[in-house]
């Protein structure tokens, strides 16, 4: 047995010096690291398009969208851009959780000052264990900080010219991170939303996250919205009467789109793309232009139509309504 | 709480060293007991209850053991020389009594949590045979963490108390520690209460060598897990899954890999939690020991897991063949056959149940008894033929201490290890033949320059990384089995070449490690036993 006894091997002053000397390389390493191995394009930034948002020219978007695939896929910047002449971008990622939207959005402060954020509230239920949920919250944050725990993997397309050459964030998503999808798959359950009394809670973590974002609204003088995009599949009553009671209690706008989707025209024979998970690009327009309608009641946003600093917008929607009108339905 | 994940490594691990070494010594035993019980409730929430009852249930047995130990001592003076055997034999058996409720109460847990539908779905069969009206339903049962693990703890602890080897604890909290600490209860090593109970107790001095030595041991384990495991898992996943897909060549590729896979994962888990426990001070028994440098079967099984095979040495076939009846059942066959199958035949009847065990206690199929009976076969013929081979050498005048012979006999343990590999990873025993099959009729090099390899879920880079990787391993388990102490000679170095070669080490693991996008996180393997 080890002889537990014995004194240590160097003081512990020196112990603690070489220690704090040890992790401040460590910490520059990191840094310089994670200067070398991020993508020299923003195409290859985030996940899904939103990388995208970094092509756009600063602090020119009056409304960003955060949030998983069901934001993604279900909201449709260029409807309320041609509606009423906002700017706005669709940031998802996959699975994204409460802290990946928190960080996404000081991500996206960096370069761009939103007068609203809506924030997809299916990010608030995460279908996974506590513990999973934590280490995912921490590898969130580790990423955040340090990107070369999320961008490492590109020493393999690392070369000369990534010293060289300046970044290039010229590349540009013609949909403002919209998927737009014009599948068809119906929804063919039963009713959903029936009233309840229950409530399903948010977990500590998920909570913890959501007054972050809050808060960093509040500091920046963002109007906060949590929206509930429809989706019979993800979405339930017991989750709308605990984002209710919350919203209550912090002040903060809600709006639920699960509860009058006919009122906008929602049809869930035609506007999913796989039965009530996810909606295709016909749903997306109309809870698009249903928010945009939202916005322009309660919010003093100014709209762009007509100028000229804006025109690439109305290029962009010009060949998304071709493609979405003239690109036939699939199953 | 995966050891190779953040929460562990940033704030379990740092946490639990930050308030072992803040408080004070006689109360640090305390930190490890609650550091490690957050660590399970953490991981395995409710299904602590299980383990509970087996820290109760051998506490118990401990000390009703000790006080029939005690007694008989103070009993044995005041009686008279002519009873003394009579009261000998009554207390072990009363103390063998208590060995078996123990015994029961911890493999019962076992076998109904782990077992449970491996024998109801045998019984069905069985039953359906017979034409017997019994169906047992299956039934879906959440395995405790850890459970094949402390469970074989708690066994040999009661098993050391009845034979005297350790006494019994008198408290409970320290009983809990020794079964629940944190570094082994997800994957091991096997420990024994004698080699450990006192070190968990000890309340150790912060020592500057051994908190950085445990911490190169981590950077080391995570090398294996995330930089070559995670990263082979990918193709090894690929041909498993679909193996009559691929042609031989790569069915062998796969097989291969992950023969690599699961010794850098394993050895490397065992790296990980042997530097976290030596980052308290406290040493763990070693699990491996570059087994791939094996020149017989039987010699890969002392270097590989070797904790297991020392629990199994010592608490089954030591169990067996001394016994009273296995004794005299030795004798018996010894007298009725020819000298040397009378001398093996004695010991492969043990030999048989050790096997069978391990098999088992891999897992709960058919696939891990075969994966058992395959070592025991191969074991078995090798002490039954070894007077003929040894024969056979000798009219041949082949030297077996000569290199070549030394050399052959490497390779052929490795093909013997790798199909056993195969047998271990394959969904169902009959995959397992038809891959091996393959390996002989299907083989066609034109896998090597078709671009099949780089189909398999890994690119170029990704083999590089293997290679280079691989290469790093070998150097490594080389200087290592020569005597070189790697630690101690970077550690002699002054701190500049020091610290480059811990910060090269530890970027190795950021940079080419196998994790984030593109790659699901993979659970150790032997965690899920």
């Amino acid at each position: 047995m080890r002889d537990t006894k014995a004194k240590p091997d160097i003081s512990g002053v020196t112990a603690f010096i070489r220690f704090v000397l040890f992790a401040l390389t460590f910490f520059i390493l990191l840094t310089l690291a994670s200067r070398i191995l991020i993508p020299k394009s923003n195409r290859d930034l985030l996940y899904f398009n939103a990388g995208g948002i970094f092509s756009l020219p600063k602090n020119s978007l009056d409304y960003v969208v955060i949030g998983n695939s069901n934001a993604v896929e279900g909201f449709s910047p260029l409807d309320i851009w041609n509606g009423f002449g906002y700017a706005g971008y669709t940031c998802g990622e996959p699975w994204q959780n409460t802290a990946g939207s928190y960080y996404m959005l000081k991500t996206i402060l960096k370069t761009q000052s939103p007068k609203v954020v809506i924030l997809d509230t299916d990010t608030l239920y995460e279908r996974k264990s506590t513990l999973t949920s934590l280490e995912n919250d921490l590898t969130i944050a580790v990423q955040h900080y340090y990107s070369v725990f999320r961008y490492h993997n590109y020493w393999k397309r690392l070369s000369i010219t990534d010293f060289l050459m300046k970044d290039n964030y010229s590349w540009h998503h013609s949909d403002y991170g919209h998927m737009v999808l014009t599948k068809i798959n119906a929804y063919n359950g039963s009713k959903y939303m029936s009233p309840t009394d229950k409530i399903q809670k948010m977990t500590p973590q998920i909570e913890y996250y959501l007054d972050k974002i809050v808060n960093l609204c509040r500091d920046s003088g963002i109007a906060l919205i949590l929206v509930s995009i429809p989706s019979p599949t993800y979405w339930n009553m017991a989750q709308h009467n605990a984002v209710t009671q919350y919203a209550a209690s912090h002040d903060v706008k809600y709006l639920d789109l699960n509860l009058n989707y006919q009122d906008y025209g929602l049809d869930w024979a035609t506007d999913t793309r796989d039965r009530g998970e996810h909606l295709n690009c016909y749903g997306a327009r109309k809870v698009s232009l249903y928010l945009g309608k939202y916005i322009s009641e309660n919010y003093r946003l100014l709209s762009h139509a007509g100028d000229s600093a804006y025109e690439y917008w109305n290029r962009d929607y010009a060949s998304y309504y071709k493609y979405i009108s003239t690109s036939a339905p699939s199953n | 709480m995966a050891y190779n994940s953040y929460l562990y490594i940033v704030v379990f691990l740092g946490l639990s060293l930050l308030l072992y070494y803040v408080t004070p010594k006689r109360l640090r035993w305390i930190i490890l007991l609650l550091a490690s019980y957050v660590f399970y409730c953490v991981s395995s929430g409710g299904l602590i209850v299980y383990l509970l009852i087996s820290t109760v249930s051998v506490y118990i047995c401990g000390l009703w053991l000790g006080k029939i130990i005690e007694g008989y001592e103070s009993a044995k003076a005041s009686t008279p020389k002519e009873e003394r055997k009579a009261l000998s034999e009554k207390v072990t058996r009363r103390k063998k009594l208590v060995v078996f409720v123990a015994l029961l109460v911890n493999f019962g847990l076992l076998a109904f949590l782990k077992y449970f539908n491996f024998f109801a779905d045998n019984i069905n069969v069985i039953s359906k045979l017979l034409n017997l009206n019994i169906a047992i339903r299956s039934r879906r049962i959440a395995l405790p963490l850890g459970i094949s693990f402390y469970t074989l703890m708690a066994a040999g602890y009661i098993i050391d108390v009845y034979r005297g080897k350790c006494r019994a604890d008198r408290n409970p909290c320290r009983v809990a520690l020794f079964l629940s600490f944190f570094p082994h209860i997800v994957e091991g090593p096997f420990a024994r209460y004698d080699q450990l109970a006192g070190q968990l107790y000890e309340g150790h001095a912060f020592s500057y060598k051994e908190f950085t030595f445990g911490a190169q041991l981590i950077v080391w384990g995570l090398f294996k897990k995330i930089v070559i495991a995670d990263r082979v898992n990918i193709v090894v996943k690929t041909v498993f899954a679909s193996p009559s897909a691929y042609s031989g060549l790569v069915v062998l590729l796969g097989v291969l890999l992950f023969t690599l896979q699961i010794y850098a994962e394993f050895s490397g888990a065992m790296d990980i939690v042997t530097g976290s426990a030596q980052m308290f001070g406290i040493s763990l028994v070693k699990n491996f020991e570059r087994p791939f440098f094996s020149r017989t079967v039987a010699e890969f099984w002392r270097r590989w897991h070797m904790t297991l095979g020392a629990w199994l040495r010592d608490f089954i076939l030591y169990s067996v063949s001394l016994s009273k009846w296995f004794v005299k059942l030795s004798k018996l066959i010894k007298s009725r056959l020819r000298s040397n199958t009378g001398k093996i035949v004695p010991t492969l009847i043990p030999l048989f149940l050790v096997w069978l065990f391990c098999g088992l206690w891999h897992g709960a199929s058919w696939k891990y008894v075969l994966y058992g009976m395959y070592y025991y076969v191969i074991m078995a013929l090798g002490m039954l033929f070894e007077p003929l081979f040894s024969r056979l050498f000798a009219a041949l005048r082949i030297n077996r201490e000569g290199r070549p012979y030394k050399a052959l006999q490497l390779v052929r343990t490795l093909v013997l290890v790798n199909i056993g590999m195969l047998i271990f990873r394959a969904p169902e025993t009959k995959t397992a033949f038809s891959m091996l099959r393959s390996i002989f009729t299907g083989f066609d090099p034109k896998a090597l320059t078709n671009g099949t390899l780089l189909k398999l879920g890994m690119d170029l880079q990704d083999y590089f990384v293997i290679g280079a990787g691989g290469i790093v391993m070998l150097a490594v388990s080389l200087l290592q089995e020569r005597g070189f102490s790697l630690r101690e000679r970077i550690a002699e170095k002054n701190i500049a070449i020091r610290w480059c070669i811990y910060f090269a080490a530890i970027f190795a693991v950021i940079i080419f490690g196998a994790y984030g996008a593109g790659y699901n996180p993979v659970d150790f393997i032997y965690a899920q036993f």
